[in-house]
C-alpha cells in the first residue's frame, strides 16, 4: 500500500521548495517524490506527496497501525499538515489537548484542555 | 488559577489547574475580566458531545487584558483590553483569506478527528471538545489565545465589559445568522429560538432594514424580551400551530428567510452509526430543538432563505429535502466567521446603534460557575444569558 497526501498551500512554490527542509518525515525522507502544481483561481501551490513504503504485515498491520497511528498514510498526512501550518503561519499549532500538534497518535489519547503544569506534563 | 472545568456529564467544577504559558509565538496570555456562557456549553454539559475530557476548561465566550505576550505578535502590548473571538483562525491561510475565519485551516491540530465525520475540518474553537481543537477555554482566571495577533479587538473607549463582551460570539453569530436573509425591503424575517443568539439576530434583522421580524419560541419570558427589545412579533409553538400563525401574519407567502437559531447541537463520535444514534438520542431528549430547522424549512415562502447558525454536530433524520428542493430555497449555514465582524459590529456599538446587552440576565462570579449552568440549562429564573466575572 502506497501512501499519498495533499494539501493546497497559500504560499509561491519556490517559498514552499526553499522550506520544504523544514518539513519532518516522512516528508523529508529520501524515497518520498513531493510535486507541486499552482492551485487554480490564486490559491498558492498544490502540494502533492507520495510515499511507497507501507505499513509491514499485510491487513492486520494495517489495522495495528492504523490502531498505534505509526501508519505512513497517517505520518505523510500529518507531516504535510505541519509542513503548511509552519509556512503559512510560521510554526506548527498547538493545543493543550494536542500540545505537541497535528499528530494522529496524540488525537486518540488526548490530555484534558487545561495548561500544561510547569514541567511540561 | 481557578478554572470552570468538565468533569463528566451534568458537572461541572471550579478547580486550580496550572497557569497557562506560551506554547507558540504568536500567543498571548489573556487576564479574563468577563466570561459568558453559551447556550452551545450546554450541549457539553448535557453531556451530548463526544471528544470532551475530564478537566476539560470550558468556554469560548470571554474578554480581559494582555498580560504577556510571544515574541511574534506586535500589535497588541501588555495592558491592553480585548475581546475574543471564539474560532482560532490564523490570517494566512485561503479560508481565512477569504474571511472564513471558523474554517481557518491551520488551528485544529485535531483536524484528522473532524474529518472522518464531516469530509472535511473546521478550524479550532476554545473550549468546545477536541473535535475543535483541544483547547483550554475562556471560563478561568486567565487564557492561552493562539494568533493573538489575528483574533483579539482592543477596546479603547471606555464601554463597559458587558457591552462588549458579546462581540466573542453571540453578537456576531446573530448578526451573521441575520445577513444570510439577504433581508430586501419589505422582508420578513422570522427566527426559531429567542435566546441570546436568537435576539440578537432580531436586533440585526432590523438594523438590515427587516418590516417585520418574528420570534418563534416556547418561553413567554424570551419572547416578551423578543417583542420589547426587537420589536418582534411572537409566536410560543407549546401555544399556537406555527404553520397557521405564520401563514396568517404573512397573508399565506410564509416569511421570506427564516433563521435557525436553536439549533440541534447533538454532535457526535467517530463513527457515522453511533453519530446517528446520538442524535436520535438527543431528538428524544430534546424534541422541541430538533424539529426547528425542518419547521423552519417547510415555512419559509417558495424562493425564500433559511439561514441556520444554531449548532448542529451530524446527522438529520426526516430531513424535508422535497420542500427545499421543489421550493427553491436558498440554504445558508455557518459557525460564525467572527473575525468579519467585531470590527464593524464594535462600531455600531461605539455609535449606540445598538447596545446588545440586553440579553444579559445573570451575573455571578466565576466560582459560582456551576449555579450558573444549572440555572441556564433549567431555565430559571428567566435565565438568557450568564456572564462570568474574575
Amino acid at each position: 500500500m502506497a501512501a499519498s497526501s495533499a494539501v493546497t498551500i497559500n504560499r509561491p512554490q519556490e517559498e514552499i521548495v526553499r522550506r520544504l527542509a523544514e518539513a519532518e518525515p516522512p516528508l523529508t525522507d529520501e524515497e518520498t517524490r513531493v510535486s507541486y502544481a499552482p492551485a487554480p483561481g490564486d490559491r498558492g501551490t498544490e502540494v502533492r506527496a507520495a510515499l511507497d513504503r507501507s505499513a509491514p504485515g499485510g491487513a492486520l498491520g494495517r489495522t495495528v497501525a492504523a490502531v498505534t497511528g505509526s501508519d505512513p498514510q497517517r505520518e505523510l498526512d500529518d507531516a504535510l499538515r505541519r509542513f503548511k501550518q509552519l509556512v503559512e503561519t510560521g510554526e506548527v499549532i498547538r493545543s493543550e489537548g494536542s500540545p505537541g500538534g497535528t499528530d494522529a497518535k496524540q488525537q486518540r489519547s488526548q490530555r484534558p484542555a487545561e495548561p500544561l503544569s510547569a514541567d511540561g506534563h | 488559577m481557578r478554572a470552570n472545568c468538565w468533569m463528566g456529564r451534568n458537572t461541572v467544577e471550579v478547580r486550580d489547574v496550572p497557569d497557562p504559558t506560551i506554547l507558540n509565538g504568536r500567543d498571548a496570555i489573556i487576564k479574563i475580566t468577563s466570561t459568558a456562557i453559551c447556550g452551545s456549553d450546554l450541549h457539553l454539559y448535557n453531556g451530548y458531545i463526544p471528544t470532551m475530557e475530564k478537566g476539560d476548561i470550558l468556554g469560548h465566550e470571554f474578554m480581559g487584558e494582555v498580560v504577556e505576550l510571544g515574541p511574534a505578535v506586535s500589535n497588541l502590548s501588555v495592558g491592553d483590553r480585548v475581546v475574543v473571538p471564539f474560532p482560532i483562525a490564523c490570517g494566512a491561510c485561503n479560508s481565512c483569506k477569504a474571511e472564513l475565519y471558523s474554517l481557518c485551516e491551520n488551528t485544529n491540530p485535531n483536524a484528522g478527528m473532524a474529518e472522518k465525520l464531516w469530509g472535511h475540518a473546521s478550524g479550532g474553537i476554545f473550549g468546545y471538545s477536541h473535535l475543535t481543537g483541544g483547547f483550554a477555554g475562556g471560563q478561568a482566571e486567565y487564557a492561552r489565545v493562539p494568533f493573538a495577533d489575528v483574533g483579539p479587538i482592543k477596546i479603547e473607549s471606555d464601554l463597559a465589559d458587558e457591552e462588549v463582551l458579546l462581540l466573542s460570539d453571540v453578537f456576531p453569530t446573530g448578526y451573521m445568522g441575520a445577513e444570510m436573509c439577504d433581508i430586501k425591503s419589505g422582508d420578513v424575517i422570522a427566527v426559531w429560538g429567542a435566546g441570546s443568539v436568537g435576539l440578537l439576530a432580531m436586533a440585526s434583522a432590523n438594523l438590515l432594514g427587516a418590516a417585520k421580524v418574528i420570534a418563534i419560541d416556547r418561553f413567554e419570558y424570551r419572547l416578551r424580551t423578543a417583542r420589547e427589545q426587537a420589536g418582534a412579533e411572537t409566536i410560543n409553538y407549546e401555544e399556537v400551530d406555527v404553520q397557521t400563525a405564520l401563514k396568517d401574519i404573512t397573508a399565506g407567502r410564509g416569511p421570506d428567510a427564516c433563521i435557525d437559531a436553536a439549533g440541534m447541537e447533538a454532535h457526535s463520535d467517530l463513527v457515522p452509526q453511533q453519530l446517528y444514534d446520538r442524535v436520535k438520542q438527543a431528538v428524544r431528549a430534546e424534541t422541541d430543538r430538533g424539529a426547528a430547522f425542518r419547521q423552519a424549512i417547510l415555512a419559509c415562502r417558495n424562493g425564500g432563505t433559511i439561514s441556520v447558525v444554531g449548532v448542529y454536530g451530524g446527522l438529520m433524520d426526516k430531513f424535508p429535502v422535497g420542500s427545499l428542493m421543489n421550493r427553491s430555497i436558498t440554504l445558508k449555514t455557518g459557525q460564525c466567521h467572527v473575525h468579519r465582524y467585531t470590527r464593524p459590529l464594535l462600531d455600531l456599538i461605539e455609535r449606540r446603534a445598538i447596545d446588545p446587552s440586553f440579553v444579559i440576565t445573570h451575573r455571578l462570579p466565576l466560582k459560582q460557575a456551576p449555579e450558573g449552568y444549572e440555572t441556564f440549562k433549567h431555565k430559571r429564573d428567566d435565565c438568557v444569558k450568564v456572564v462570568l466575572s474574575a
